[in-house]
């Protein structure tokens, strides 16, 4: 992990969970949430990672279990008439419920047709939250305002998503550190190989999944909550789909803290760079993706892992170059 | 009287029009080294595929302690038994040493959950195959012949009645090769039986018990080293006059 | 009769969809690369057109050698300075390359010509012919006879011709190729190239009958799929094929179903062919 010795790194760790912990109570609301915003994107870049980044199964619609949640909590509270963590609750469950179902028939396709299959179930969905009235249709929902002024709600949402946060990232550890972590490798590494070592894919792939997709839905949940109306075209929206995947990339792909590096890095520049360039917005995003895709493919952790240099930058292309 | 450990009746494989296996008929006994030989393109490789499941055979049968397994999915088949190493090796890139052999020992025929039991015996598989200091490093980092006998510690964390082994001298120098096969004769004494591909002949034809050639998808000989390097069909298809006098000498 | 208009219709979309999937699925079959920013390319040979036929004051269709000839320039560069970079590496990393290009070009059509939608008007735009109660717009048969002849030709290029023949050799066995002493590289460029150019001319044609904006070539990936998988992979005939299926389910769809629910019937459509007719209608790997 760099030339860092391990109990350094700890520390560091430790002293950004602090700082970040106290965040709300020194700075102005703008920061507050704009680091909700960052744990959002954290949040589900760091999901994405497990059925992308460590089962190599490219989910590029994942952002599906985002509306998922999203529209589930809307409509339980809207309604049905339930509190916020209920909804909450039920958001993630029935991602990772739908994850579990959908993965019958589409996780045995092969790479390729998966990735395909994903893209179009988030256009499904949309379309189908679109159309149905339960959802508002293409007007959207409105849902419960939060009970309390705005700087309770910028606390509240920052905390909340702050915790979601590290629990994705801490089920990533666990994950990283278990058998599961082991079968996960294998299946993206050659899923035959790995399945002639006597690892069934199947039920890995299936709770890669549905993992990712229960915390995506619970973003989704909270960013209802937060944004009191969602439409459509803004939950099941590509955009953050592929950002999701440039985080996760940029950072690490199957490792822990890469995508969450990935998410802080991404959107800090989103914030204080391009925002004042709105217009060339696609094209940095761009440009970073191909860039990133280009000299590190395995990410920053891998890239800053026993020393940077500058050879590790073209390490990658010498092995992808045709 | 030795039992079958793994039959095959009558094994066919299809590729579209092409056949790779034909009518291939032949019985492993339980703690044997059976060597399996022939041209390049005979359908070695393929035979082992379908015996592991990784392909689906078009006809025929095989089984394995009894148990008829043709029609299984290649991890039920790594369970009841049999591993593999493979011909080009399939070690995971970015695990190290110990971490290739760990994923064997958590999945393979014990199936532990326990990732620091596992460790422990990975190391102690690594040991016996004479790679212990190394189990630290990353793959990329060690010899062709460490990573065969990495593939073959793997293979071993999983128990197996049946080990499968393609073309593992391949690449290797006489030193290697030798040290390779004590360690295959080794393995075969703690009771594993052994299917072995080679085209290096010395090594194949000194440690099987019996041979088995293969030419075009077809069997053309079964028999002890001895018998097949007298086969004169054998001779002529891939050993060669100059081979089977050396034999006899 | 009413039912032969709305088979007309998709017949000719579906020679239309046919010749836009092509080059899509040329480059999977023999790049085994997902093209993402395919649709965008298509658009931006569109965009080529509006804006050569605007600046000379020329008929819109007369442009569609430009918007081949620029594209073809475009690909073959892209190919060669960025994709062949990556292009051993795998679905992830080439998946997204191509998506980032796709965003690049996405804001590079934005800057230029803005977010609102343009159009050409062609003198021949309302024109149709009648036959036999069935109303056939000038246009839209048009652009069907060229996407076909397009087709055909790729065809022919990939079967007939040397340079044709090499590479579809390098889809069946790119180690062999390379063995053989061909250029790879040069090989991906040359069939890039060509699937840009392709899609340009598609653009030309699209945006003759079609209002285009920076964005509409993301509309395109669920025909893209469909007619891809369901064509067989690399398969130009089954492309072909599977184009005038995707249209006439496309059209006849509306009979049954309102038209709002056309994009969630095409998208358990192509749900279905990806599970169940992985290898096209023909049921068989075309290459590998």
């Amino acid at each position: 992990m760099g030339n860092l010795g391990r109990s350094a790194w700890i520390i560091i760790g430790g002293g950004i969970f602090f700082f970040l912990l106290a965040l709300p109570l020194t700075l102005s609301g703008y920061w507050v949430r704009l680091f909700t915003n960052i744990f959002l994107f954290a949040i589900l870049a760091e999901s994405v990672n497990i059925i992308a980044g460590y089962c190599g199964y490219l989910a590029l619609g994942n952002i599906m279990f985002f509306g998922l949640g999203a529209y589930v909590e809307a409509v339980l509270m809207t309604k049905c008439g339930l509190s916020f963590f209920p909804s909450l609750l039920a958001a993630g469950a029935g991602a990772g419920i739908f994850a579990v179902l959908i993965g019958l028939p589409i996780l045995r396709l092969k790479r390729e047709y998966f990735l395909m299959g994903t893209m179009v179930l988030l256009i499904l969905l949309r379309e189908i939250t679109s159309n149905i009235s339960i959802t508002g249709g293409g007007q959207g929902i409105s849902l419960p305002l939060f009970p309390g002024n705005a700087a309770r709600s910028n606390l509240f949402f920052y905390y909340l998503m702050f915790v979601l946060m590290n629990l994705s990232i801490a089920c990533t550890f666990f994950i990283s550190r278990s058998y599961l972590g082991y079968a996960f490798r294998a299946i993206r590494f050659d899923e035959d190989t790995a399945s002639v070592m006597g690892i069934n894919p199947t039920p890995y792939k299936t709770a890669a999944w549905a993992l990712s997709a229960f915390f995506t839905g619970l973003a989704g949940g909270v960013y209802a909550y937060w944004m009191t109306y969602i439409e459509p075209g803004d939950v099941y929206h590509v955009a953050p789909s592929i950002k999701m995947f440039l985080m996760m990339v940029l950072g690490g792909g199957g490792t822990v803290l890469g995508p969450v590096a990935g998410a802080f890095f991404i959107e800090f520049i989103s914030e204080f760079v391009w925002g004042r360039f709105l217009e060339i917005h696609f094209l940095i995003l761009g440009l970073i993706l191909v860039l990133v895709c280009i000299f590190t493919p395995k990410g920053f952790v891998f890239l800053f892992q026993g020393g940077f240099r500058l050879s590790k930058l073209m390490a990658g292309v010498k092995e992808n170059k045709v | 009287m030795k039992t079958a450990i793994l039959e095959g009746r009558r094994v066919t494989k299809k590729f579209g029009g092409l056949i790779a296996s034909k009518q291939i008929d032949f019985e492993i006994q339980e703690g044997e080294i059976f060597g399996l030989i022939g041209p390049n393109g005979a359908g070695k490789t393929t035979l082992l595929n379908l015996i592991n499941g990784i392909i689906p055979m078009t006809s025929g049968e095989i089984v394995f302690c009894g148990q008829r397994i043709n029609r299984l999915k290649p991890y039920k088949i790594t369970r009841l038994g049999i591993a593999r190493v493979f011909q080009i090796a399939r070690t995971f890139e970015d695990l190290t040493v110990k971490e290739n052999v760990l994923v064997g020992q958590l999945f393979g025929k014990k199936k532990s959950k326990n990732i620091s039991r596992g460790m422990k015996e990975a190391q102690a598989i690594l040991d016996f195959v004479g790679l212990g200091e190394k189990r630290n490093h990353r793959t990329s980092e060690i010899t062709l012949a460490d990573r065969k006998r990495m593939e073959i510690a793997r293979a071993l964390t999983m128990a197996p009645k049946l080990l499968l082994l393609d073309e593992v001298m391949a690449g290797l120098n006489p030193r290697e090769v030798k040290d390779m096969m004590e360690m295959i004769l080794t393995v075969n004494k703690k009771g594993i039986t052994i299917l072995l591909i080679e085209h290096v002949m010395k090594a194949i034809m000194g440690i099987s018990t019996r041979v088995m050639v293969l030419h075009d998808g077809k069997r053309i000989a079964l028999g002890t080293p001895k018998e097949i390097s007298e086969n004169a069909e054998v001779v002529r298809v891939y050993l060669g006059e100059r081979f089977s006098i050396e034999w006899s000498l | 009769m009413l039912l032969g208009q709305f088979i007309i219709n998709g017949l000719l979309q579906g020679g239309f969809y046919a010749c836009l999937a092509v080059p899509f699925s040329i480059v999977f079959g023999i790049m085994g690369m997902i093209n993402l920013a395919h649709g965008t390319q298509v658009i931006l040979g569109a965009y080529i057109t509006y804006a050569v036929s605007l600046a000379l004051g020329i008929d819109p269709f007369l442009t569609f050698p430009i918007s081949m000839v620029s594209l073809f320039v475009l690909g073959y560069l892209i190919q060669k300075y960025i994709i062949n970079l990556v292009a051993k590496g795998g679905l992830v990393i080439t998946s997204l390359l191509t998506f980032g290009l796709n965003l690049i070009i996405i804001n590079i059509i934005l800057l230029i010509w803005k977010a609102d939608y343009r159009g050409t008007n062609p003198w021949y735009m309302g024109m149709s012919f009648e036959l036999s109660s069935v109303t056939i717009p000038y246009v839209r048969l048009g652009i069907f006879v060229i996407a076909i002849l397009l087709t055909i030709v790729t065809e022919i290029f990939l079967r007939k011709t040397e340079t044709g023949n090499a590479i579809v050799a390098t889809a069946m066995n790119p180690r062999a190729a390379q063995l053989m002493g061909m250029d790879i590289g040069k090989t991906y460029c040359l069939t890039f190239a060509i699937s840009s150019a392709l899609g340009g001319a598609v653009g030309s044609l699209f945006i003759l009958a079609n209002p285009v904006s920076p964005f509409s070539g993301d509309n395109f990936f669920v025909i893209l799929f469909v007619v891809a998988i369901l064509g067989g992979v690399g398969s130009i005939p089954g492309a072909l094929l599977a184009g005038l299926l995707l249209g006439l389910v496309e059209s006849l769809s509306v009979v049954v179903f309102d038209i709002q629910y056309q994009k969630i019937i095409l998208s358990i459509f192509c749900l279905l062919i990806l599970i169940f007719l992985p290898n096209g209608l023909m049921g068989k790997r075309i290459y590998g």
